[in-house]
């Protein structure tokens, strides 16, 4: 378990903050814009069959092992529901839920199987529902803070490919860019991105962590490189709060906590903006008299 | 004992899916805003409040608080819709889990010295339903949860009966429906009161992830053999029956939660039906794209083959594979394919120079779509 007293801990909380602030901000932001955050919550409940997989047949929970195997299934179920979306019977909404769901109840159903039939290994439904950062070592947190830096230099890097992706698909088409390659790109740093978070904030809450910030901002910003910069503030921040603030509260879980300082700063950010717009309309009628 | 404690569960589980295959079968029409499972979500908060006052599950003040948080915050979403730009989808995933992280805080400090953890109220077990049950003067009358989805049902079935003209209205034609009715707030309304009571009661059993998949599944597998809501809502209940005995059948050799089994029992069907239905089902559906593709590609050629014979031009265009390919812009490999197609269904020969002719049966078909 990580020390807060430590200043290597501390230092090592601040460098996990930020890049996993900013790898998440950066997915909530593409996928938010592109108006499929229910694919996110799909990709979310897919990629932790491939944990419970790993822990099935490897007995262990190595981050490597999870995304070797989550990236598979992960896109064995995104091409399902494409198939069931085809036959245009039901909306595409009902069947992102649905498939949702039948990945998550696949995913009980293997570690329940695990828990109750292989007696030496013990699930925690906790931690691998609601994130706990008390059970990992300052070794595997490490591990997540660099692949987060990975997939937030890559993201960095491709900020103008990830524009025309959101705003101008026809561009990468006549442009010969290989949509379809960059769509898949994408869908895979998703995975990367969700496995990393929900280990912290835990696969419930990893949908709404990587959404919520961009929601937020939104309301505030004015150009995409603003959103990105101030969703990755708000993420880091909550992340850095969250994780402090799960460890002085041993009762609750770590993704609990950092949803609702998440919450918390969306309110205060929320009242500020009503109240700027109160100062503002009253100004402009004073300005009128 | 024992074996009557097995068939309270199983029947608790057909109870449960049945009134849940109900709502679903209107959701899976309709395609509302909002997804079951940001409804459970949203419901587990309500939940965890009456679970304060209760501590016992299937109690009134549990169903209660989880019917009013729902309703509550879906008029409150509505409200915000109207007056910002933020979808109704979006709003109900970030509302739910705000709600849902407050209602495990909640539940955490309840459950500290409690037999139910907070993992049993995500994943559903169906052991506990059967713990509370109504004794009067020693004498045993069954499980609450036996009562409570007994009176679910017939609600959702009621409810049903007596909507079943206006739904069906709503869902093929929304403006005959508005033009006839006004408009559709008394029908959302039921809607939403039955989703919100079959959700806070399914909960306890399925747990707040998985009462999605026992609202949706059944339904969706149905959806590819029946055309009718009505025959729909049968077929759902029917279906439920079988899946609730095979999954606590698989559970007990097994050894698995018999809630899960259960759902991934849905699952399976769920895929194999999408991907299997004879007439709406993927592969049927993508057989029948491409056997209607190939038909007009075969019409493209006997119409090429018919004006080159008409109008004559050897010298641009000739009637032999290659010039096709050119002139219609398809692959070679496919020109092939469909000029074969073309003499399996003798609607084409070959001349003495080699060149491709219609048949009497060719020029009979060209004429039909040319009239046509």
């Amino acid at each position: 378990m990580i020390n807060i007293l430590t200043t290597a801990d501390v230092i090592l909380v601040i460098q996990l903050s930020v890049a996993l602030g900013i790898a998440t901000a950066i997915n909530g932001v593409i996928f938010s814009l592109r108006e499929e955050t229910r694919v996110i919550t799909l990709v979310t409940y897919s990629s932790s069959i491939g944990n419970a997989l790993a822990l099935f047949f490897v007995g262990a929970t190595a981050f490597y092992v999870n995304i070797l195997l989550a990236i598979p299934t992960v896109l064995f179920v995104l091409a399902i529901t494409k198939a069931i979306t085809y036959t245009k019977k039901v909306s595409k909404s009902i069947v992102t839920t649905t498939m949702t769901t039948v990945s998550f109840a696949t995913v009980i159903v293997l570690l329940s199987y695990i828990d109750r039939n292989f007696e030496t290994h013990q699930v925690n439904f906790t931690m691998y529902l609601l994130g706990n950062i008390r059970l990992f070592e300052s070794k595997e947190i490490n591990l997540i803070f660099y692949i987060a830096m990975v997939i937030a230099i890559i993201s960095i890097i491709n900020i103008n490919r990830i524009k025309q992706n959101i705003f101008d698909k026809q561009y990468l088409v006549t442009n010969n860019l290989k949509y379809n390659i960059f769509n898949l790109m994408l869908i895979i740093q998703l995975i990367i991105t969700v496995i990393a978070s929900s280990q912290i904030v835990g696969i419930v809450f990893a949908p709404g962590f990587i959404i919520l910030p961009v929601i937020i901002v939104k309301y505030f910003v004015k150009s995409l490189l603003q959103l990105f910069i101030f969703s990755s503030l708000l993420s880091s921040l909550s992340l850095f709060v969250g994780i402090y603030g799960s460890l002085l509260m041993p009762l609750f879980s770590t993704g609990v906590v950092i949803i609702l300082t998440l919450t918390i700063f969306a309110l205060i950010l929320l009242g500020c903006k009503l109240l700027m717009n109160k100062k503002t309309i009253k100004k402009n009628i004073l300005k009128v008299t | 004992m024992f074996l009557l404690g097995q068939l309270e569960i199983i029947l608790i589980i057909t109870l449960a899916l049945s009134a849940c295959s109900i709502v679903g079968s209107i959701l899976v029409f309709q395609g509302a805003p909002y997804s079951p499972s940001s409804i459970g979500r949203i419901s587990t908060f309500g939940f965890s409040i009456g679970f304060l006052y209760s501590s016992t599950l299937s109690s009134v003040p549990i169903i209660l608080f989880s019917i009013i948080t729902i309703l509550v915050v879906q008029k409150i979403i509505k409200k915000i819709c109207e007056k910002t730009d933020i979808s109704e989808g979006v709003l109900y995933v970030l509302v739910s889990i705000i709600l849902f992280a407050i209602g495990i805080v909640i539940m955490h400090i309840q459950t500290v010295n409690n037999f139910i953890t907070t993992d049993k109220i995500f994943t559903g077990e169906l052991v506990y339903t059967i713990i509370n049950r109504i004794t009067i003067n020693g004498y045993d009358f069954g499980s609450v949860s036996l009562y409570l989805f007994s009176i679910l049902l017939l609600i959702n079935i009621v409810l049903f009966t007596i909507n079943n003209n206006g739904l069906k209205m709503l869902f093929v034609d929304k403006t005959y429906y508005l033009s006839v009715n006004k408009n559709t707030d008394l029908l959302e309304l039921v809607i939403s009161v039955m989703v919100s009571i079959t959700v806070a009661s399914t909960i306890q059993v399925a747990g707040s992830f998985i009462v999605s998949l026992f609202i949706l599944g059944i339904p969706m597998i149905t959806v590819y053999f029946v055309k009718r809501i009505s025959t729909l809502a049968i077929s759902a209940i029917t279906i439920s029956t079988s899946v609730s005995f095979a999954g606590y059948s698989i559970a007990k050799i097994l050894n698995i939660s018999i809630v899960s089994v259960t759902a991934a029992i849905i699952s399976s069907l769920l895929v194999l039906s999408a991907f299997l239905a004879p007439e709406r089902g993927v592969i049927a559906l993508f057989l029948s794209n491409r056997n209607d593709r190939k038909n007009i590609m075969l019409d493209d050629l006997l119409n090429y083959i018919y004006e080159a014979e008409q109008v004559n031009q050897p010298n641009q265009y000739q009637a032999i594979p290659h010039d096709i390919s050119d002139y219609l812009n398809w692959s070679i490999n496919y020109t092939t394919k469909i000029i074969k197609l073309a003499y399996i269904r003798e609607l084409i020969s070959k001349d003495n120079d080699g060149f491709l002719q219609l048949t009497k049966q060719g020029i009979k078909h060209v004429n039909l779509i040319n009239n046509a």
